[in-house]
């Protein structure tokens, strides 16, 4: 008997809880804000109702009604698609070992947070912290500072992955969302009550409506909303996949969305009016120290932190402990669509897929806490989104929508829906999503192969990117290659309602 | 701040919060279906 969520509650904030991740509270308003501003959001909710939902109404969908993780069910709807699952799971499996780092140094800096650690400079304490070395190739050793928050962030991921469904990933998400939430709140009010809060906030939502008018505007507005929502890399295909038979996919792909947007949105206000707080102490305009990712959180937050007249560890803490809940309910909505495939499919019992999941993914991560952690990261988050997470969501789309009968996931989507969807979720999938995750996936490839990336040597591009690329398709062939349990070869034979 | 931006920030907020809002709203109406 498969396990499935206690509560549809439970799933949907599993479910947030995965969406919202660091990207909301690091990439977003920076995003917005190079994107047109205000203005930035005409696109972007166009993105989330042409793309956004009808992507995840399309999971839930597949995951709830063919009840596998992504391999198995992608296999149940046609035996030849069940490569892509594999290659979402290798994808999950890629970003499993480099995320947990960043949980790593999220970790350490709520320490640092209490006496802020970082002083007058925190880009080279950051830099002096990592042990940077100067390329991906000179690792430099393991920091032996980071090895005790490396073993708690795994102790901590691999006892509520232990638990479960029901008593590990939903109870740690009822625990870790509500905690999100609150230090979002403290962090808005704090920021929106400091002078200088409106020069952060007229940067970010300003509107340049001229923007719109843009092509790479509106490209950035689908790139937020893919890369935001967990979708085509097996977490919410594994998820729905615990979902009892009668739940309705459709408002929860709703309710999950804008639930994610909601927050991502709400954050940057936090964020940006703190920023131009800083940028009023020090004298300059708030462009000169806006910035999005790591540069963000490890350099340009610490220096504001310190800069805030009061309470200083204390919003430290809410903003490397809002990082860390976000993080975490990710971070194990990634491994666990992977430990969901390999149980699937070789008929493993949980925690044994667990294992044969967290080894690996423990023995690689370490790579991570080199001195060449950064750089590695940097290429292979680079690579793993713009190609790995794009070309599976184009295939993903197409393969259903074009060589399977999207009419058939549509009924079965509304099946037991309190409002159903019409005829416009297949067109926005068939039409508007491919068209778009298709340009993003050219642009991306080509901008690779013919500018590198992030100006570090070919050599460091070759290896850890296209490298990570090569480890995913390799991946993808050979567990598809692989037997699986008894009866699974011929899965294709199993009709939806032997499925059931 | 600029009044464009006031009002772009509260539809940002306003939109998608109370289209979670409504959904909810039509989760909770439908719990005993579910």
């Amino acid at each position: 008997m498969r396990e499935q969520w206690n509560t549809k509650a439970g799933f949907l904030l599993a479910a947030i809880g995965s969406a919202v991740g660091l990207g909301n509270i690091w990439r977003f308003p920076y995003i917005a804000a190079q994107n047109g501003g205000g203005a930035f959001l005409l696109p972007y909710f166009f993105a989330i109702l042409t793309a956004g939902i009808p992507i995840l109404i399309l999971e839930y969908t597949i995951g709830k009604t063919y009840r596998g993780g992504a391999p198995v069910a992608l296999a149940r709807i046609n035996r030849k698609f069940e490569w892509l699952g594999w290659a979402q799971v290798m994808v999950a499996f890629m970003i499993t070992i480099y995320y947990f780092a960043i949980i790593v140094w999220v970790v350490s800096y709520i320490g640092f947070s209490f006496t802020q650690a970082w002083g007058n400079d925190p880009t080279t304490f950051f830099v002096k912290y990592l042990g940077l070395t100067s390329s991906g190739t000179d690792l430099g050793g393991i920091q032996t500072s980071l090895i005790f928050p490396f073993l708690l962030v795994w102790i901590i991921a691999a006892v509520i992955l232990y638990a479960g469904i029901k008593r590990g990933i939903e109870i740690a998400c009822k625990i870790c969302l509500p905690i999100l939430l609150i230090m979002i709140v403290i962090l808005v009010i704090r920021g929106v009550t400091l002078p200088g809060a409106s020069d952060g906030l007229e940067y970010m939502f300003r509107p340049d409506w001229h923007a719109l008018g843009d092509s790479s505007v509106w490209v950035a507005a689908y790139g937020q909303i893919f890369f935001s929502l967990s979708i085509a890399f097996a977490i919410m295909i594994s998820y729905s996949s615990y979902l009892p038979k009668k739940t309705d996919v459709v408002n929860s792909a709703f309710i999950t969305a804008t639930a994610n947007h909601g927050f991502e949105v709400f954050a940057g206000i936090g964020v940006f009016s703190i920023i131009g707080y800083m940028a009023m102490q020090q004298g300059v305009p708030v462009a000169d120290v806006a910035g999005a990712g790591v540069g963000l959180a490890f350099m340009t937050f610490p220096t504001a932190i310190s800069t805030l007249p009061a309470l200083n560890a204390f919003f430290g803490v809410c903003f490397f402990g809002a990082l860390f809940t976000a993080g975490l309910t990710s971070l194990i909505s990634i491994i666990q669509a992977v430990v969901s495939g390999m149980q699937d499919k070789f008929g493993m019992n949980h925690k044994k897929a667990v294992t044969v999941v967290l080894i690996p993914a423990f023995l690689l991560s370490i790579l991570f806490i080199t001195g060449a952690g950064l750089t590695i990261l940097d290429i292979i988050d680079a690579f793993v989104n713009q190609i790995g997470i794009t070309a599976c969501g184009v295939l993903e789309v197409l393969l259903m929508t074009w060589f399977f009968n999207p009419e058939k996931l549509r009924a079965e989507a509304n099946e037991f829906s309190n409002f159903s969807i019409g005829k416009w979720w297949t067109w926005c999938l068939k039409i508007v999503t491919v068209i778009i995750l298709g340009i993003m996936l050219i642009l991306n490839t080509k901008t690779f192969i013919t500018k590198g990336y992030g100006g570090y040597a070919q050599l460091d591009v070759n290896i850890y990117g296209w490298g990570s690329i090569a480890i995913i398709v390799i991946g993808a062939v050979v567990f598809t290659a692989m037997k699986g349990k008894d009866g699974y070869r011929d899965l294709h034979e199993i009709s939806r309602k032997e499925v059931e | 701040m600029s009044t464009g931006a006031i009002i772009m920030m509260i539809i940002g907020c306003g939109a998608l919060w109370g289209g979670c809002a409504v959904s909810l709203g039509i989760a909770f109406k439908h719990r005993n279906k579910n």
